[in-house]
């Protein structure tokens, strides 16, 4: 990160640092290979063989093939072409089961296709941020054509049971789109043990860089093209495809496929260690539930300061927490977080709560300074508000 | 690499002078609650009086808030502002004081009246 090297940062579900290897690979495509990947020449087809190879990693991470895979500018876009797509495909009876914590990428675009006409019915979620698959199967059998549900919140970590989700909706013949903009590289995905149909990937997230993601597209599923011209990536997504910014993706998946699974096990022992420290500060409550929670992420929900001034203090004071808070608003304007109030914590609750989500350079030395700084943060809010 | 500017006020809302918990006075002449709840702000202001018998002038000033970050500025500093005025010209301390001294944006104005429907409440309880 280049902001002030005094600040922790712990914002990895925001985004994250350029993984190794990610620059060289987009310089290499910039610099040497920068032909149209289209163009049927050599040095095109050198543009083209720089994409298969990223496409080869990217796909490895979610076990398909890379002629699968539809080049987007980000998981927003991946999740607009599978909803509004498969929208467009199904035409009159379109039925879409989702659920009330999505991101707002998924929740906009089906307030906008509602008002198309489409039906669409949102999925409560328990305490512990996961839905009800007894709920899932009821709506199910109302005729569903599509199910879109994120495997890794974006706020609190709660990870879906997409496995159990996808044998279900395989069961009924749904096809399901899964968010995966907070899981690739964090969890397992196979797209085929987990019967998904459309998986929308974001590079940014993994160490690869911004404006570049992925649509997976099962072979045979429907669906409605949203950008139109020269018919590229199969006639689905029109459009010069970014070689730098696929080779960046593939340098990034690359990178993330071999340490996934230690560096989890790593982030778990500290996002643990974290916990621990704040929980034990009177009327901080953790949100979710840890073993249904990715490795990365701690959601605290504070009692006794307001959201706006508990993001600020740990954000401008010294040493600066970069954190988020899914709340930033005013609780009582009833514009809290509303994954947490879904989850069942009340206006304030969900308003004063901090996201912290840890990454490649996450330090015990980082996580201990943090929540020193995040109990010193809360007392001294704690004490201005006194006989407020 | 250019970053996006901190509000004026942001360095009093991270160390302000003037908490209530931060002072040692004990015996305050009067204090007032404001709130305003379309922001779940509230603020409580402390007057002290000048040792001398009598004395109309504010010796000191202290605040409680619950409230985001620019309500805890405002409030310190109109206690910095209270100090040594007297009742007359406590009294005359407007919103457009904080807005330039504090370069409020106008969806922060309404910190600046919370901390005033304090202050008023305040002195009408001094009995001033």
């Amino acid at each position: 990160m280049s902001a002030a090297d005094s600040t922790i940062y712990l914002d990895y579900a925001a985004t994250s640092p350029l993984a190794p290897g990610v620059i060289e690979a987009m310089q290499q495509a910039l610099v040497a290979t920068d032909a149209n990947p289209a163009s049927p020449h050599g040095p095109g087809r050198a543009a083209a063989g720089l994409i298969d190879t990223a496409a080869e990693e990217v796909a490895g991470l979610i076990n398909t093939q890379a002629r699968n895979l539809v080049w987007t500018s980000g998981a927003t876009e991946s999740i607009n072409l599978a909803l509004k797509g498969m929208a467009g495909f199904v035409g009159a009876g379109t039925h879409i089961v989702s659920v009330v914590t999505e991101h707002s990428a998924t929740l906009d675009t089906l307030d906008w296709l509602e008002k198309q006409g489409v039906r669409v019915t949102r999925l409560a979620v328990q305490g512990d941020g996961r839905i009800d698959l007894d709920a899932l199967e009821a709506a199910l059998e109302d005729d569903a054509t599509l199910v879109s549900i994120m495997h890794v919140n974006n706020e609190t970590g709660a990870i879906q049971d997409i496995a159990a989700v996808g044998e279900r909706c395989s069961a009924h013949g749904v096809p399901l789109h899964v968010d995966a903009a907070q899981s690739l590289g964090r969890l397992p995905i196979d797209v085929q043990a987990m019967n998904i149909a459309l998986l929308s990937l974001s590079a940014h997230k993994i160490g690869g860089p911004k404006g570049i993601g992925a649509l997976y597209v099962r072979p045979r599923t429907g669906l409605a093209a949203q950008l139109h011209g020269g018919g590229q990536q199969r006639g689905l997504r029109s459009g010069t495809l970014a070689t730098h910014q696929i080779a960046g993706f593939g340098a990034a998946a690359a990178h993330v496929a071999a340490i996934r699974d230690s560096e989890q096990k790593r982030l778990a022992v500290l996002r643990e260690h974290l916990a621990e420290a704040l929980v034990g500060v009177d009327n901080v409550v953790r949100n979710g539930a840890p073993a249904h929670t990715a490795a990365a992420f701690l959601n605290v929900s504070v009692a006794g300061v307001h959201g706006d001034a508990l993001l600020m203090g740990l954000t401008e004071g010294m040493p600066a927490l970069a954190v988020s808070s899914g709340a930033a608003c005013s609780a009582a304007k009833g514009q809290s977080s509303y994954v947490l109030r879904a989850m069942g914590r009340s206006p304030r609750e969900a308003g004063a709560s901090i996201r912290f989500s840890l990454g490649a350079s996450t330090t015990r030395a980082q996580i201990e300074a943090a929540a020193s700084r995040f109990i010193d943060e809360v007392v001294r809010l704690r004490r201005i508000a006194s006989a407020a | 690499m250019t970053q996006a500017s901190a509000p004026v006020w942001q360095a009093r809302f991270l160390r302000p002078q003037h908490a209530l918990a931060d002072c040692a006075i004990m015996q305050w002449q009067g204090s007032g609650f404001a709130d305003t709840p379309a922001a779940d702000a509230r603020c409580h202001l402390y007057l002290a009086a000048q040792a001398e018998a009598g004395s109309k002038h504010i010796a000191q000033a202290a605040f409680a808030v619950f409230g985001p970050p620019v309500a805890i500025a405002c409030a310190d500093w109109a206690c910095e502002r209270l100090q040594g005025r007297t009742i007359e010209r406590a009294r005359s301390l407007t919103s457009r004081d904080f807005e330039q001294a504090l370069g409020l944006a106008p969806a922060e104005r309404y910190a600046a009246l919370l901390v005033l429907d304090a202050l008023e409440a305040a002195l009408t309880d001094w009995g001033a």
